[in-house]
């Protein structure tokens, strides 16, 4: 092995500089960016072209990566300048692009006033949580690396509109949103309803899946309350489905066939039904 | 020319046309698109194809070998688990600095060629290919600007690092053309500064222009000078392994692998005469 010499620190002032300037975007542009004393004079304006880039590229990685789901709904312009205001303010320090923007919810968060915000800060955790169901190990999906974790100790929050990962179940691998829908967020409530009933799915077959609650089983999600455990959650989704009034139950019942077997062609994942 | 040393980076907006593919050519791999990936759909994919294209590089973006301080620790391992899982060909990544104080620009920003960078590189790479058991292979990027305090021609100055740390070289040659361009050199010339014998895999790819100085943006055609100057660095040595890259999401496979044929053709006849 060669013998490291511990080079001068000196000789990585010229990188220092010239990442905090990029990473900066204070607006100062490459002839103004003070970086004549390593760089030749005649190429600073070239500078301009790092920096104009590199907010270009590494958010609109993300919205097409982690922030997929964001952008299908809000587009691509919108998630890019979210992201881009979060990175001037924080600039991205992770190894991996993927993780760079994982502080972003809990930023929007603290505008509490705002309460769209307030909902695009829920959906980008979920987008992040989703990312991470998406990488990691099959057939271990939870982000939590629980295989089995106990679904009576996991409680539905409110005030997140999030529930937390689940592992299995006989009715769905599922991570859902199951919030009611809060008209006073002043977004349509028809947008409301389908991102709350967005199904996040990992099946054993590594293919993912994301689907739209269907309409008729939202009204048993509204049933849902406040610290109840996931588990409390499906059984009473469960019960509801068994014990509804038989034409309710015949429609829900299909719905909830129809919506599983749109699962299971897509995912190759098999789910017991709540049984007879 | 085999068509076993003529491929393409694999692209996930390709997953599905691969599939479709009965010959599926050496591909490269994007190591910063799968660090610390488990499992999941782009890891699940990737492995299917890889497991039918005739030879797989590994290349990334994110090791910061010119950076000041150690290599990351997770970025190793990450990369380690990923020469493991798929056994590559060539292992590269950058000749360059992406990161300092804390902040990523994840930017390829060039070195600046002095004596004391080598000894940093020499001896940050040494430490990588014990780490991983492997030779890996380094990249010269395209520039823009240039340091006053540069002392050595690119060329030399990535073969002094390749001799001193046993590595190998990635010549990009698109890179060479728009350094060249960009600083007033003769693109030919600077390409012979390269010792053949170190190179181990070659990368060809197209750029833009930026008002009077040369981008590389991989978004674009292989411009014929960028051709012809590969069929000069293959008439010296036919065996390298040749990536076509091409970041463009919107263009489909079949439309790179005409272009890949296209320059296999061009340079055959380059060879010839």
């Amino acid at each position: 092995m060669q013998k490291s010499k511990k080079t001068d620190p000196a000789a990585f002032r010229y990188q220092q500089e010239l990442v905090a300037w990029l990473t900066d975007l204070n607006g100062s542009s490459g002839p103004e960016s003070g970086l004549e004393k390593f760089i030749l004079p005649a190429h600073l304006y070239r500078l301009d072209t790092y920096q104009s880039s590199y907010l270009g590229r590494i958010t609109i990685n993300l919205a097409k990566t982690v922030f997929e789901p964001c952008t299908n709904l809000f587009g691509t312009d919108f998630v890019c300048l979210v992201l881009a205001g979060y990175f001037k303010t924080l600039p991205p320090a992770s190894d991996a692009l993927t993780s760079a923007a994982d502080g972003l919810p809990a930023v929007l968060r603290k505008d509490e006033i705002n309460k769209e915000a307030l909902l695009f800060a829920d959906l980008c955790e979920i987008c992040i949580r989703r990312w991470t169901i998406l990488t990691s190990a099959d057939p271990q999906s939870s982000p939590f690396n629980f295989v089995h974790e106990d679904l009576h100790r996991v409680f539905l929050k409110k005030e997140t509109l999030l529930v937390r990962p689940c592992s299995r179940h006989d009715l769905a691998s599922a991570w859902s949103l199951t919030s009611q829908s809060t008209p006073a967020a002043g977004l349509p409530e028809s947008l409301f309803a389908s991102v709350s009933g967005v199904l996040l799915c990992k099946s054993t077959a590594t293919d993912f899946h994301v689907t739209e609650v269907p309409e008729t089983l939202m009204v048993f999600c509204s049933s849902l309350t406040e610290q109840m455990s996931v588990a409390s959650a499906i059984d009473v989704l469960d019960f509801q489905l068994k014990h509804f009034s038989p034409s309710a139950a015949a429609a829900a019942t299909a719905a909830l066939q129809e919506f599983m077997a749109r699962l299971t062609a897509v995912n190759a994942l098999e789910l017991r039904l709540a049984a007879d | 020319m085999h068509d076993n040393l003529w491929g393409l980076g694999l692209r996930p907006s390709h997953f599905s046309s691969y599939s479709a593919l009965e010959n599926v050519p050496p591909l490269e791999i994007m190591t910063d698109n799968l660090l610390h990936h488990r499992g999941g759909p782009a890891l699940h994919h990737t492995l299917k194809i890889a497991s039918r294209a005739r030879g797989i590089f590994l290349h990334g973006i994110g090791l910061n070998i010119g950076g000041e301080g150690s290599l990351s620790p997770d970025y190793k391992n990450g990369l380690r688990e990923l020469v493991n899982l798929f056994n590559p060909q060539v292992i590269s990544d950058h000749l360059c600095f992406t990161q300092s104080g804390g902040r990523q620009s994840y930017e390829l920003l060039p070195l600046m060629r002095t004596d004391a960078m080598i000894d940093h590189v020499v001896s940050k790479t040494d430490e990588l290919q014990q780490f991983l058991g492997r030779q890996i292979c380094l990249e010269n990027v395209s520039a823009y600007v240039s340091y006053k305090d540069d002392a050595i021609p690119e060329g030399e100055f990535l073969n002094t690092i390749a001799r001193r740390a046993g590595c190998g070289i990635l010549l990009d040659v698109n890179n060479v053309f728009v350094s060249s361009r960009n600083f007033s050199l003769d693109p030919q010339a600077e390409l012979e500064r390269y010792d053949l014998s170190l190179v181990r895999q070659i990368h060809v790819a197209g750029h833009s222009i930026r008002d009077d100085f040369l981008f590389d943006t991989h978004d674009a055609p292989v411009c014929a000078e960028v051709w012809n100057l590969l069929a000069g660095v293959l008439s010296r040595n036919s065996g390298i392994p040749v990536i076509l890259e091409n970041d463009d999401d919107s263009i489909p496979l079949e439309s790179l692998l005409e272009e890949l044929a296209r320059g296999k053709v061009a340079c055959a006849k380059v060879q010839k005469n």
